[in-house]
């Protein structure tokens, strides 16, 4: 712990479309450090996939204006050349889609998709090399290896995504980007994949940056979490700096907790966010919170970001929390 | 009572049409297409107007074979010494009656066998794709090939050839189409809701089938153009005198070396209206979408 | 008494599906019963027959077998006029805001076609009305009236689909995952809305739905479906104190929860993968995947039996966990 792998330093990302400016991801800082699972939890629209796939440098190059620094195990990333992007990609970072149906190409056997990753990264192994690595690495993944002749039709869901994991972890990446890894699954078998990840994660050391909507895999999987809201990240901390419910909150995060339905104890009615998700092309002035805030006050609907309110690891984007500084 | 009614007109857009053609406008091209399809029905529908008809078919004149701009023929003559212009400007009522006609007839029957297909399926969606699929092992060129010899020359004979051999094709596009609108929700929903089949397909399939339609009907209409001229330039179709680009370019291809123009005209009418009848279908489908508005 | 608050009994409903491979069992042997103005959850997995269910009750699909009485009357084979009066008293909200409203009509064509096709009023300006009052009753701003539905978002999709359900004023609504498509915080305000509906207008819901712990918020009942087949059923508050079945017990412990109380919380890893519902064997659909199972679970099908007060359950071993 504490080596830093990832750094994103005032990274900003603007589509234009149609003279349209949208603008997906504001200012965001993020650091991962080796061995570390983060949780990048948001809603619809609020910059979660775009900050992915900065990372991964597989934003479409037309319209797309991006500001700030990504640096990777010391290599700035951000304007690096696609030669050596290509290096990096698959081999030290790779990526889990949210859709396993479509992630596997349908006309090849398993087996293949995965020794494809393998060689693309080892040009020099040889194939029974290869092959027993595959075998290795489907089992790590819960899935004999005799299954590798299979094809992608031929398994269920949540098989089908332990494949893309299998993958997707094939190099041993440092940095492995989960994008809604179990939202396409049955609770059943999402409890399952998880676990499978998590041991996974343990046992490569990989750092892992978990995108989802659900608070509740983020309480089980990750170490640190970043709430993002109108593509910035409105609070930031260890797992218990989110979840400690008595140490103070942005109002988003204590919105997103209110409107889930609580297992433990019968609430009579949920208390949710009122209004909506801003579109990234019109997000409001000031705090891109304070319309839909139901502690807004007047310095929220103007001016710059709020400044950061830090306590620890705890980081809060919000001016309710800043002792009377004009 | 009447507050609901000025909330109704306070929030009321412009019409579906006005839409459209606000989206319409922003676009050279959907502008261009249209002025030159505009351009090619007045021409169609005023034929007799600007020109007799005789001036076309029967006046043969002494002068035969004339370049462009030689005594008053803009287009110059033919080898009978008729006005080559005349021919192209009552062609083209010829062209559009055959191309409008006949796709249109193809465009109608082929939507209600698909939506036919995709509502009801089952054993009626089998036989009727059985009998496109036999249909269709025939090129359609040669089927209407065929037809044409069978029936004898004349418009309507063409057009009948024409409006059967669009039918396979048609139907297949619509059908598969019209199979995904099928198991939308908000078909279900309308069932859910009491709503019988004519209700489905009226209120539900056609408008969300619209853009095929469109797009394939007015593909259809420009290859039918083409098709007719084609049968023409055979010598099938369109009986001789009556003026048709097919047939010109057939009578001019006697004549090139003498007078190239008896071909390129014919020709290159030929192709900017087919060019233009398909980039003309393109924008209306994008203009007559709700969905594509703002969209480039 | 007990009777007249009686609105829908279902008794051993059947759906199969033939398939090339041989009969699908969609939905095999479902009976339950629901009184007016209460809400039936039913919860299972993708392909666990909970959608067909609902859409069997509806008589948007023909039953193989069983029947379904609604307010005392047999409508399994109901058609014509009747059939057509049925629709107007029984709803169905959908999951996908998407595809569920027609692409190619405005707010308020969509809200006033149940009206339209019951010809409900004979006066276009009373429908009007209507469809305004509708807007205001799910929370849609009266702006919106002549929008199309791809310029709004999920949440506001949705709500003009619950408009167009409640329009003929429905005595039975089926939801069919009606917010798994919503971003959480548009979640809770559309089960909110869905809520208030039923307390204002006494709708009677069938909740079908993945996710337990929405069921256990909206649900005064939950029925738990496994491969077509009822695994458990119970009061909600029973159901997640004193859950009998496994497949019950695996799937509560399966549902993430947001407290880093339960953090490391192992949940039932269930091993196995699911049976095929294609001409299944006799038996316990269960057994393949289940813990406890034994040759009685593979061979002989479990009998639904209450254990306890209002909680019937399908296991040959209730009584020895």
């Amino acid at each position: 712990m504490g080596e830093k792998l990832l750094e994103i330093k005032d990274y900003s990302v603007t589509f234009t479309s149609d003279k349209v400016d949208f603008y997906a991801v504001n200012h965001v800082n993020l650091t991962v450090e080796k061995g570390e699972a983060l949780g990048l939890v948001g809603e619809t629209g609020a910059g979660k996939t775009t900050t992915a796939l900065s990372i991964m440098g597989l934003l479409s190059k037309y319209g797309t204006k991006t500001d700030g620094e990504i640096w990777f195990d010391g290599k700035q990333l951000t304007g690096m050349k696609e030669k050596d992007y290509r290096k990096i990609r698959g081999k030290h970072i790779s990526m889990i889609f949210q859709d396993p149906m479509t992630s596997l190409n349908p006309v090849f056997p398993v087996g293949n998709q995965i020794a494809d990753v393998i060689k693309i990264h080892n040009p020099k192994m040889n194939q029974n090399d290869v092959n027993s690595k595959v075998d290795e690495i489907m089992k790590m993944v819960g899935i004999s290896a005799e299954r590798k002749f299979d094809y992608p039709h031929q398994f269920s869901g949540g098989m089908k995504q332990r494949i893309v994991i299998a993958i997707a972890i094939a190099c041993n990446p440092e940095l492995l980007i989960a994008d809604e890894p179990t939202t396409a699954l049955d609770v059943t078998i999402q409890a399952q994949v998880i676990k499978m990840m998590r041991q996974l994660q343990q046992e490569l050391n990989s750092s892992v940056i978990l995108i989802t909507h659900d608070l509740g895999i983020v309480a089980n999987f990750c170490d640190k979490v970043a709430i993002m809201y109108g593509g910035e990240i409105v609070e930031s901390g260890t797992l218990e700096d989110i979840f400690d419910k008595s140490l103070p909150h942005h109002p988003y995060t204590i919105g997103l907790f209110n409107s889930l339905p609580n297992i433990a104890e019968k609430t009579e009615r949920l208390k949710p966010i009122l209004g909506l998700t801003p579109h990234p092309s019109e997000l409001p002035q000031g705090c891109k919170f304070h319309p839909r805030c139901p502690e807004c006050l007047d310095k929220c609907k103007s001016g710059d970001i709020p400044s950061l309110y830090t306590d620890g690891t705890h980081c809060i984007q919000c001016h309710l929390y800043h002792k009377e500084d004009a | 009572m009447s507050k609901q009614s000025d909330l109704k007109k306070q929030y009321k857009k412009r019409g579906q049409m006005a839409e459209a053609w606000g989206r319409m406008k922003t676009q050279p091209l959907a502008v261009i297409s249209l002025v030159i399809v505009l351009i090619m029905v007045f021409v169609a529908i005023f034929a007799d107007i600007l020109v007799p008809y005789s001036a076309a078919v029967t006046q043969h004149g002494m002068d035969k074979l004339l370049p462009p701009f030689t005594s008053g023929h803009i287009l110059g003559t033919d080898n009978f010494g008729r006005d080559i212009l005349a021919r192209i400007i009552h062609g083209t009522r010829t062209a559009l009656e055959i191309g409008v006609i006949s796709a249109g007839a193809s465009i109608i029957i082929s939507t209600i066998l698909a939506c036919l297909c995709a509502t009801v399926g089952g054993w009626l969606d089998n036989i009727i794709m059985r009998v496109i699929d036999v249909i269709s092992c025939i090129p359609s060129l040669v089927m209407a090939l065929a037809i044409c010899a069978a029936l004898g020359n004349g418009i309507p004979q063409l057009v009948f050839a024409l409006f059967f051999t669009g039918i396979p094709m048609h139907t297949k596009m619509v059908r598969s189409v019209a199979l995904g609108v099928a198991n939308m929700d908000y078909v279900e929903s309308a069932v859910a809701l009491g709503a019988k089949q004519k209700y489905i397909m009226y209120k539900h399939m056609v408008p969300n089938l619209a853009s095929v339609i469109i797009i394939n009907g007015t593909a259809q209409v420009s290859m039918n153009i083409m098709m007719g001229a084609t049968l023409g330039f055979v010598g099938l179709g369109v009986k001789a005198p009556t003026p048709e680009w097919g047939t010109m370019l057939a009578e001019g291809l006697n004549y090139m070396l003498r007078n190239q123009y008896m071909v390129m005209v014919p020709g290159i009418v030929l192709a900017i209206a087919a060019l233009f009848i398909n980039s003309l279908g393109d924008c209306l489908r994008d203009a007559l979408d709700p969905q594509l508005k703002g969209r480039a | 008494m007990a009777e007249e608050k009686l609105l829908l009994e279902v008794k051993e409903l059947k759906k199969y599906f033939d398939t090339p491979r041989g009969k699908l069992h969609a939905v095999d042997g479902v009976s339950f019963k629901l009184n007016r103005g209460k809400t039936i959850g039913v919860v299972g997995e993708s392909g666990c027959g909970k959608s067909t269910l609902g859409r069997t009750i509806l008589r948007l699909i023909d039953s193989t077998e069983g029947q379904v009485l609604f307010d005392g009357k047999d409508i399994t084979h109901v058609s014509g006029e009747e059939l057509l009066k049925l629709r107007s008293e029984m709803q169905i909200i959908f999951q996908d805001p998407f595809s569920s409203l027609d692409p190619k009509m405005t707010v308020s064509q969509i809200i006033e076609e149940p009206l339209k096709i019951h010809k409900v009023y004979k006066d276009k300006k009373e429908r009007e009305a209507r469809v305004v009052e509708l807007m205001e009753i799910v929370g849609l701003d009266e702006r919106y009236i002549n929008t199309y539905p791809h310029e709004l978002d999920g949440g506001r999709r949705q709500r003009i689909g619950i408009a167009r359900s409640i329009a003929l004023d429905p005595k039975f609504i089926v939801c069919d995952e009606p917010v798994s498509a919503l971003d959480v915080s548009i979640q809770a305000q559309i089960l909110n809305l869905m809520m208030d509906l039923k307390d204002q207008h006494g709708y009677t819901y069938m909740f079908i739905t993945h996710d337990l712990s929405v069921v256990k918020h909206i649900s005064d009942e939950i029925l738990v479906l496994y491969l077509g087949t009822m695994v458990e059923k119970t009061s909600s508050d029973r159901l997640f104190k004193n859950p009998i079945h496994p497949y019950t017990k695996a799937l509560l412990s399966a549902i993430p929860i947001p407290d880093i109380a339960y953090k490391g919380r192992e949940a039932q890893v269930m091993k196995g993968e699911v049976t095929s519902p294609i001409e299944p064997p006799e038996g316990c659909r269960f057994a393949a995947r289940c813990p406890l199972a034994t040759d009685k679970c593979r061979s002989e099908s479990p009998a639904f039996v209450e254990v306890e007060e209002d909680h019937f359950v399908a296991c040959h071993y209730w009584d020895k966990q």
